[in-house]
């Protein structure tokens, strides 16, 4: 039996155990129900009652899912002090992407056809590869780091400069490091949320770690200014129009929807998805 | 996918249908590269082309026992004639067909005894000898001509051979045996060890002085990751020549990745002679990193980076990249 536990993935819940991944899901024994956007614990031993499994079940799976529930009405508040400032650059950014940022993804996601916008967005993940590179080798991932090296080497001569991603069907995964994940590695905290400017949602340590990761990204390196800004934008807009398909998915109040959504994609990502829940498996 | 060739030869037309079989398998492969040498044009050219035809039939008249055969050739396909615009873009035509090997043999509970043109065994030291970029320069030739083999058979892992060459066309100095060798490999548990002493004759040389090459290869398997080591060494009188090969393996999946370091030891008695400086020593090291991709069991890709350093005026330091796809059959 695997771990049963609730993951969350920005807005989505997926079961590690069972692998589906839908919106508010609940896992209960080995089986994933789709709860509701107000679940709480008892809604949730609730529903387990009726569907008749076991005490030891519903009281594992109140258990795991308890600290995730805490997590997400508690760790908020007092992980986001600065939030009057926060809700402020995060309102210029909305503007700055409701007007600008938005539309130019539209309408490049129109006029490309989707052949190149794949193609713009693996050429910008192999550059992104190398910071993933380096982050795996601070973090002493050394197997991770030697599949980018391969991934890369590959991406960026056969596969035409990274335009192919011919790596991941040969079974090279691609893996998503940073430094600010480096830092939580070595077990720098996150501290407090904060919202950059035009960079978004990020946290002290994780608005520090721009900073390095910038140095090795090789966009910098192109010397001709116009080139390398013409690839800043493009890439800009890349990530926007990546975006656009799980946008919708945003419900409530945004600037809380994207703070969680932030903070738990983050430990989770440092965590390389192993949360520490008091579970075992032979319980059952 | 090899492919069987049933070689059928009918004993009479109308006679009884007595069908001597022999199954001969058709192997070779081609493989293109494109390098780019600092300094130097792009090259894109054929590494090589090569096939060959082996197989074995059952002795009826000596219990236990197999023939083998094989003839393997490799095609020059860009051409030698470096003035001969012709001959790679307008013509594409290109001469030169080189034997690689002809050799027969016979196996059976003694071992293999194996006679004609075939390989150096002796180059089973040459563990490290994992890179497309020659590094390193070894001593020791891929093939030998009119040479005889016997190779033990494997005994816990253990297999010792002894060659002869004796080509009487070189020289008739009453040394019926120009060249030979010993060598054992060993492999057991991720080991393998090998060793090769070759001795070549002065008179077949034309010198004072025989010509001795020996090598010791290991090469070390745990897990995914492989170690490999190779070292070679020729003495001609006072005249000796070295080179060392340090190589490292890490596989991923359908993945290898290789680092290696090589050295050579250019003895100083060769200045001045045919390509080498006339002053300073000739010594060499390279840098090699390869990442290979086996797209398939027959295909494979290769990207690998070079760095050349010579120690005297010679050459130049060169940086190499060359990229591969292989295509076997």
């Amino acid at each position: 039996m695997g771990a049963l536990f609730c993951v969350w993935v920005l807005d989505w819940c997926g079961c590690v155990f069972c692998s589906v991944t839908v919106r508010n899901l609940v896992c209960v024994g080995v089986k994933c129900y789709k709860g509701q956007d107000d679940w709480k614990v008892s809604s949730l031993v609730k529903e387990a009652l009726t569907m008749n499994y076991s005490r030891v079940a519903m009281l594992s799976a109140a258990l795991v899912c308890t600290p995730l529930i805490a997590a997400e009405q508690g760790e908020g508040a007092s992980a986001d002090p600065w939030e009057g400032f926060n809700r402020a650059v995060f309102e210029f950014n909305d503007v700055l992407d409701r007007y600008a940022l938005k539309p130019a993804a539209r309408g490049y996601q129109y006029v490309t056809p989707d052949l190149i916008e794949r193609g713009v967005t693996n050429f910008f993940g192999n550059l992104g590869d190398v910071r993933t590179l380096a982050n795996n080798a601070l973090q002493f991932k050394l197997h991770d780091a030697a599949s980018d090296v391969a991934r890369i080497t590959l991406n960026s001569t056969f596969g035409l400069a990274g335009v192919l991603d011919l790596a991941t069907p040969l079974g090279l995964e691609k893996h998503h490091e940073d430094f600010g994940q480096t830092l939580g590695y070595w077990g720098v905290p996150s501290g407090n949320y904060l919202v950059l400017p035009l960079f978004g949602p990020s946290s002290v340590r994780d608005g520090v770690a721009l900073v390095p990761d910038s140095y090795i990204d090789p966009v910098g390196d192109v010397e001709y200014v116009p080139t390398r800004n013409s690839l800043y934008a493009l890439r800009l807009i890349d990530t926007r129009a990546e975006l656009l398909k799980s946008e919708g998915l945003i419900s409530g109040d945004r600037y809380l929807f994207i703070r969680d959504a932030y903070l738990q994609r983050r430990e989770y990502q440092v965590n390389d998805g192993q949360i520490n829940a008091p579970f075992d498996a032979e319980d059952f | 996918m090899k492919k069987s060739l049933i070689a059928l030869a009918i004993a009479g037309a109308m006679t009884a249908p007595i069908v001597a079989q022999a199954d001969a398998t058709l192997y070779g492969g081609v493989e293109t590269r494109l390098k780019f040498i600092e300094d130097h044009d792009a090259d894109l050219f054929v590494d090589k082309a090569e096939m060959g035809v082996k197989g074995s039939s059952d002795l009826e008249n000596l219990d236990g026992v197999k023939a083998t055969y094989q003839i393997e050739f490799r095609i020059d396909a860009n051409g030698n004639d470096d003035s001969a615009l012709a001959n790679t873009i307008n013509n594409s035509n290109s001469s030169g067909v080189q034997m690689r090997k002809a050799n027969v043999g016979l196996v059976g509970d003694f071992g293999i005894v194996q006679i004609g043109r075939q390989n150096n065994l002796g180059n089973a030291v040459k563990k490290a000898d994992v890179f497309m970029s020659q590094s390193a320069g070894y001593l020791a030739n891929d093939r030998f001509g009119n040479a005889v083999y016997y190779v033990t058979p494997k005994m816990a892992g253990f297999e010792a051979y002894a060659g002869l060459i004796l080509d009487g066309q070189q020289d008739d100095n009453e040394e019926d045996v120009d060249a030979w060798q010993l060598g054992f490999n060993y492999g057991l548990m991720g080991l393998d060890l090998s060793a090769a002493y070759t001795e070549v004759d002065s008179n077949y040389l034309d010198g004072a002085d025989d010509a001795e090459l020996w090598g010791v290869g290991a090469a070390y398997a745990i897990g995914d990751f492989t170690l490999a080591a190779t070292y070679e060494n020729q003495e001609v009188g006072d005249v000796e020549d070295e080179t060392a090969v340090l190589a490292a393996l890490y596989t991923i999946g359908n993945t290898t990745l290789k680092a290696g370091y090589a050295e050579t030891w250019v003895d100083n008695s060769h200045e001045g002679s045919d390509g080498l400086s006339n002053t300073g020593d000739n010594d060499y090291a390279g840098y090699t990193v390869q990442a290979a991709y086996a797209l398939g069991k027959k295909a494979t890709v290769k990207a690998e980076w070079n760095t050349q350093d010579y120690d005297g005026d010679r050459f130049e330091d060169t940086d190499t990249v060359t990229l591969s796809y292989a295509v076997a059959f």
